[in-house]
């Protein structure tokens, strides 16, 4: 396992994946047991939700197709709304922070970087770790919600769940390859996470209030998570224009990274 | 045994400077290191020896001048050039939830090295090499450092503050090493501030003050050049005016018939002034590297 940095660091995160494993079984099992007790009551849930503001549906991602009398539905609000954002975020944005502000702060880079590896090397390969780690949690997280829905005899289709764990692995991918550009433009951890945490906090709200206020309406473009949810892909499937623009995104900000890294002062 | 004498540069850094924004980090710094050579850069705390090893390697990018490095500049070389080269960091840290085995094989293979001596080194720096990184104590983590410096036969070692947080008989040890390495063919740079380990080890040393090379010359001839100390016996002692207005004499001090004092340059006046007067005792008390040094400072 200490062959190269991509291996080493696989490594490093077994313990990390056994701990997202096991919280995410709670909760998928949490979720979908909660719902199979509520599925007597839908009807009163879907008028529940029906009589709350669409303002505040909407900040609570929620969206006008929203259906609670479906499992699909209610993982569209409860999971995918808030809670799996949250999580693939933190995921993609403390792995981007690692590869290069992370190891500068723990001074563990100079010595890596004095080999043969060569940065471009290093980059690429902690890139990859990156990739790795958001594709294994989210393979988590769809695992959990097919086989408890299995379990528990719910409703979930399989090509839906794929693509909105597609999409939110790229939403992932996103603020993750941008936590990897201003850690290596920076070299500063706290910065990093700073400014990446507060990005994800603002892109959020652009993309929940702008579409009620017609005079900003078109802010909703700039952000990540329009494309995330626009489309409804656990509903709808999945958007290929939104795809692309995820890996637009993510891939021009770790071209950029390259870029920045090559001439950043390692100590 | 490679010679020694042949003059053939592996290390050539010509005019390496480095401007942290408007701050000075290190500026036209230059010196040039034979194959199989010691070379010490010595220098207090926050002279610039860090910087100029750093930007060496292109760990920090300088501002201009180069470094060449088996007559290549560094992005020239190839991946069994960069491997031959082994360099331990000033503020050298690791990952602590590994083993020291399981760091230094990262570290070897990072450099694609075929030859390992991990082991040995290891037990004659008395290293564990089983103990999680992060249990060990500062000294042990260094020890760590200076089996990852010497443990692929490296061609070049390019060393900072080795022994930092080691105790004497692991700096012995250290040197021991590094001396080893070096009649195998190692060519070692050495930045330190310890001047007795440079003096033990290196045959040249670079002075660095202020981001600048102040002095690059043997030790030998860096002795020669600096003020002596001298105490001469007679059996009737001069004058004292006769004594001081020798040229180079200063800091005079008679006590019965021993005259001391401190002279430099050459002593041949001082010879034909005492030639004249019958001498019983002559000593010449050479300064050791730190007496050097300060001068510098």
């Amino acid at each position: 396992m200490f062959r190269n940095v991509y291996l080493k660091n696989l490594r490093d995160m077994r313990n990390n994946l056994i701990y997202w494993t096991i919280g995410i079984t709670i909760l998928g099992l949490y979720v979908s047991y909660a719902y199979s007790s509520f599925a007597e009551n839908l009807d009163t849930w879907n008028e529940l939700l029906k009589s709350f503001p669409e303002e505040l549906m909407h900040f609570f991602g929620g969206s006008e197709v929203m259906d609670m009398t479906t499992f699909a539905g209610f993982l569209n609000l409860e999971i995918f709304g808030i809670m799996g954002p949250i999580m693939l975020i933190i995921v993609g944005i403390n792995s981007g922070t690692h590869i290069v502000a992370g190891e500068l702060n723990n001074k563990t880079l100079e010595m890596v970087m004095s080999t043969s590896i060569g940065k471009n090397k290093y980059l690429f390969q902690q890139t990859l770790v990156m990739i790795t780690r958001i594709v294994i949690i989210s393979i988590i997280l769809w695992g959990n919600f097919f086989i408890f829905a299995n379990l528990f005899n719910l409703e979930l289709e399989l090509n839906k769940l794929t693509a909105i764990m597609f999409h939110l692995g790229l939403l992932s991918l996103s603020f993750g390859s941008f936590s990897l550009l201003i850690g290596s433009i920076t070299g500063n951890k706290a910065t990093t996470l700073g400014l990446s945490a507060g990005i994800a906090v603002l892109s959020y709200f652009i993309n929940s209030i702008s579409p009620m206020i017609k005079s900003i309406e078109n802010l909703k473009y700039s952000s990540v998570f329009y494309y995330y949810k626009h489309s409804e892909p656990l509903i709808n499937g999945i958007n290929f224009e939104s795809i692309l623009v995820m890996l637009f995104v993510s891939l021009l900000f770790i071209i950029l990274s390259f870029v920045a890294f090559k001439y950043k002062d390692l100590y | 045994m490679p010679s020694k004498t042949k003059d053939e540069y592996i290390i050539e850094v010509s005019n390496l400077t480095k401007f942290y924004g408007k701050t000075k980090g290190i500026e036209n710094v230059s010196f040039h290191i034979k194959k199989g050579e010691i070379f010490g850069l010595m220098g207090p705390n926050g002279s610039g020896k860090t910087t100029t090893l750093r930007s060496m390697l292109n760990l920090i990018q300088s501002s201009s001048g180069e470094t060449k490095i088996f007559s290549k500049n560094l992005s020239n070389l190839s991946k069994i050039e960069m491997s031959s080269i082994s360099y331990l960091p000033g503020e050298f840290e690791t990952y602590g939830n590994l083993s020291g085995k399981e760091y230094l094989k990262y570290i070897s293979n990072l450099r694609n090295a075929k030859k390992n001596n991990t082991n040995i080194l290891a037990d004659r720096m008395d290293l564990d090499l089983n103990k999680k990184i992060k249990t060990l104590s500062k000294g042990n983590k260094q020890k760590i450092g200076i089996v990852m410096a010497f443990m692929n036969k490296p061609k070049i070692a390019i060393l900072d503050e080795p022994t930092s947080g080691l105790d004497p008989l692991k700096q012995q040890e250290f040197q021991n090493i590094a001396k080893e390495h070096n009649d195998e063919g190692c060519t070692i740079l050495l930045s330190s501030h310890i001047l007795h380990e440079i003096e033990a080890l290196c045959e040249r040393v670079g002075i660095i003050k202020d981001g600048n090379i102040i002095a690059s010359e043997q030790i030998s001839e860096l002795k020669n050049k600096t003020i002596k100390k001298y105490e001469i016996s007679f059996e009737k002692l001069p004058t004292k005016s006769q004594i001081s207005k020798i040229k180079g004499v200063s800091n005079l001090d008679i006590n019965k018939n021993i005259a001391t004092f401190t002279m430099h340059g050459n002593i041949d006046n001082l010879i034909k002034a005492i030639s004249k007067h019958v001498v019983i005792n002559l000593r010449i008390i050479e300064p050791d590297l730190e007496e050097i040094f300060l001068t510098y400072y």
